[in-house]
């Protein structure tokens, strides 16, 4: 603590006290000058240590109600992390339409990908910085996320990108020779939505060209016209393997920016089911590496595991793959009778099982050999923005969940298991612990799972159905909760939990109306994918597929 | 109690129809096309299409509990060529289409296609700038399975409604003219 302080004063030396604040406990905001940026980002890297760029959000002001302070039409917002001190810093800047960003890719290697981002969403340049897009297809017109674009207008593409484009090679500074390969998103490795062309000489890889967007649903878009209780299905469906913790992440994120607190219950239920979403994660990620490192037998063991655990959720909620089990405010419901005691009966068979497994796969030589390739250091990976099991992997310990304890992840006791390498194998061997450890949090929280009520949020918890039935006032809350939906204070957050894949943050803006102003999801998918052509660059296609299957990316959460 | 006597002697029409009854009477091509129907039900290849959480729902109705087995539709195939139900399951977004489009098209007839859960079939929740509005604007579709994700009882029924249409022939992708000259 004494270091962030004296960080604080560091930076506040530097940039004056009217530029920077600390709005939050470890978040600070940085108002830059468009003029002096360059210069505030070397300063934060090389003197304080922000080194993991987390994200570069833009928002467009055109209709916000309270009026434009600034009097510039944009803002971008960038997120970076110091991981010593656990110090998240907000870097702001303004500028209107005519105006450029200077690039800082030399910075930080995993900025290309936001600040293509924020050219398709915004329009905005970059210097140095070519029109590419990344989200929408190459025949796209407009900037579907200014606030004057139709949300409804549909343009189509009339025929796919070709294999390894000339400009982009020209781009890329990448040779005109060689043999290019095409794996398309109708390749069952690429789970449906990633595209990746390889240039080889022989069976080595020369280069790679990613080419993602083809699960871009518009979910932050769609997000401006919804209430907040409206959006929680959608974050559904953004890691679908992992629906539950998304349902968190945004909860929390709006109840931080409305600052409620919510009951000891849905705490402790919010744990439980996030953790059991975790371990599915984890088990469909492992199952597929199996499956598609060959050894397809080796996806039935962890689907059935998986399929154990879903049952919980449906016998929950309905549903096990969009499970929409939390409210603002606290869950959907409490839980069923014995639920309980099922939970805990199916945690002890998934552990056993584990064990199993683990004999099956661990010490296996041909699983060693398939595995133990592609190593990533632990500064590429934090140059690249990783975060979670990857970033673990390469032997860095950092989880939100240990570090900034939110819920009651600072009682429970579990160990952050890590890697060395950054190989495959690594990957691997701390999914498989991660597992272990989930289920170890699981049965220590159920083990002293709270009573009481669990919507206990005046104003925000819609009222119990009996007290609906029976009482007037209670019935005109319900009606005016479910029409108009919950209003939030003007402000903004970025707010983070510990997603399957990584650090899954949300950032709200809110100009005090019933829907959000601007929303932006920080997918972890989004840097890992980004790192795969560098990381395979020199490397056997086989162990390419080992690769991209170990970074387990999501396309519904890499696109949104 | 009289007894009712019956107005029509059954033996009787029996004899008259017999020829009718013991001999089939077809074209041979029409036998032909009857053979081809009933094993194409019994061995359909399957090419999944997932993009998104339907997707998973698909691998996880080949799992335990819910065998795709049973429907006799369990190898999938991820070749077009080689397979003849098309299984879209997911968000189809205009950056995508092209892409369905071709895998439809490189599908040798007669073939067969599937639209899984409600962002297949109409776009479902998103209704935005870059989802096509139901894969139907791109490629024919026999039959639709609602839910979002749909459940694995109503996967199965989807596949046994396919498997009845095949079996009477029923095609969207091919006009009924081109069916009868088929034949
Ligand atoms: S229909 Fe629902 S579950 Fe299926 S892909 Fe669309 S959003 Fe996902």
């Amino acid at each position: 603590m004494g270091n962030s302080r004296e960080l604080f004063q560091k930076c506040e030396d530097q940039f004056g006290n009217s530029r920077l604040t600390e709005y939050r406990p470890m978040e600070w905001v940085l108002v830059a000058d468009l003029e002096k940026l360059q210069e505030d980002f070397s300063f934060l890297k090389v003197h304080c240590q922000f080194n993991l760029l987390l994200d570069i959000c833009g928002v467009d002001n055109l209709s916000k109600k309270e009026g434009n302070l600034s009097g510039k039409r944009f803002e971008i917002n960038y997120h970076i992390l110091n991981l010593e001190e656990h110090i998240r810093i907000r870097v702001k800047v303004y500028l209107d339409e005519k105006e450029s960003l200077p690039s800082i890719t030399a910075l930080w290697k995993g900025a290309e990908w936001f600040e293509r981002e924020v050219w398709d969403m915004y329009g905005i340049l970059f210097n140095g910085r070519p029109k590419e897009r990344i989200l929408t297809h190459h025949e796209f017109i407009g900037h579907p996320l200014r606030k004057d674009f139709d949300p409804k207008k549909r343009i189509p593409l009339s025929s796919p990108l070709p294999l390894a484009p000339h400009d982009t090679r020209k781009l890329r500074g990448l040779p005109e020779d060689g043999h290019w390969l095409n794996i398309d998103p109708s390749h069952p490795i690429t789970k449906g939505a990633l595209r990746v062309m390889v240039n080889l000489e022989g069976e080595k890889i020369k280069d790679v060209l990613l080419e993602i967007g083809y699960l871009h649903r518009g979910f932050e878009k769609l997000c401006e016209g919804l209430n907040y209780n409206q959006i929680i299905p959608y974050t559904d469906r953004l890691n679908y393997c992992s629906a539950a913790l998304n349902n968190i992440g945004w909860c929390k994120a709006v109840e931080e920016l409305m600052e409620i607190e919510i009951s000891e219950r849905a705490k402790a239920l919010r744990m439980v089911f996030g953790e059991l979403a975790r371990v599915i994660d984890h088990l469909i990620s492992l199952g597929t590496m199996a499956e598609d490192l060959g050894a397809p037998t080796g996806l039935w063991f962890f689907m059935e595991l998986r399929e154990r655990i879903s049952k919980l959720f449906t016998s929950y909620c309905g549903g096990s793959v969009n499970p929409s089990l939390t409210r603002v405010g606290g869950m959907s419901h409490d839980l069923p009778l014995g639920w309980v005691n099922d939970c805990l009966n199916t945690v002890k068979s998934v552990e056993h099982s584990m064990d199993d497994l683990s004999k099956m796969f661990s010490q296996l030589p041909w699983w060693m050999d398939k595995t133990r390739v592609c190593p990533i250091e632990a500064k590429d990976a934090i140059e690249w923005g990783f975060t979670g099991p990857c970033l673990r992997a390469c032997g860095i310990n950092y989880d939100l969940r240990k570090v900034s304890p939110y819920y009651y992840y600072g009682d429970v006791e579990f160990e952050v298991p890590l890697g060395s390498k950054g190989d495959v194998y690594d990957k691997y061997l701390v999914r498989m612990e991660e597992i272990r450890q989930s289920l170890k949090i699981i049965t220590q929280v159920l083990d002293y799972l709270p009573v009481g009520r669990l919507n206990i949020v005046d104003g925000v918890s819609l009222p119990e159905k009996s007290e609906v039935y029976k009482d007037k006032k209670a019935l005109d809350k319900y009606r005016s909760l479910i029409r108009d939906g919950i209003k939030v204070k003007p402000g903004e957050i970025y707010s983070a939990i510990e997603g399957a894949n990584g650090e899954l943050g949300f950032y709200i803006q809110s100009d005090g109306g019933n829907t959000p102003y601007r929303v932006k999801v920080r997918p972890p998918c989004f840097p890992l994918f980004q790192s795969f052509s560098e990381i395979v660059k020199g490397n056997y296609l086989s162990d390419a597929y080992a690769t991209l299957v170990s970074l387990n990316i999501v396309p519904g959460e890499l696109d949104r | 109690m009289s007894k009712v006597k019956p107005t029509r002697d059954f033996a009787k029409i029996e004899e008259e129809f017999l020829l009718e009854k013991l001999v089939l009477t077809t074209k041979a091509s029409g036998l032909i096309d009857w053979l081809k129907r009933r094993s194409q039900v019994n061995s359909l290849w399957t090419f999944p299409f997932g993009t998104s959480c339907c997707a998973l729902e698909f691998m996880s109705l080949s799992g335990e509990t819910q065998s795709a087995g049973e429907l006799g539709a369990d190898l999938t195939r991820h070749s077009p060529e080689r397979s003849d139900l098309l299984v879209v399951g997911g968000t189809i977004t205009e950056k995508q289409a092209p892409i369905l489009k071709s895998v439809y098209e490189k599908m040798e007839g007669p073939k067969w296609v599937i639209a899984m859960g409600a962002c297949a079939a109409s776009g479902g929740p998103y209704n935005t700038y870059s989802v096509v509005q139901g894969v139907s604007s791109i490629i024919p579709v026999d039959v639709y399975i609602p839910g979002c994700p749909p459940s694995a009882e109503a996967v199965i029924a989807g596949f046994h409604l396919m498997k009845e249409r095949i079996l009477k022939g029923a095609q969207r992708g091919v006009l009924p003219e081109t069916i009868e000259k088929g034949l």
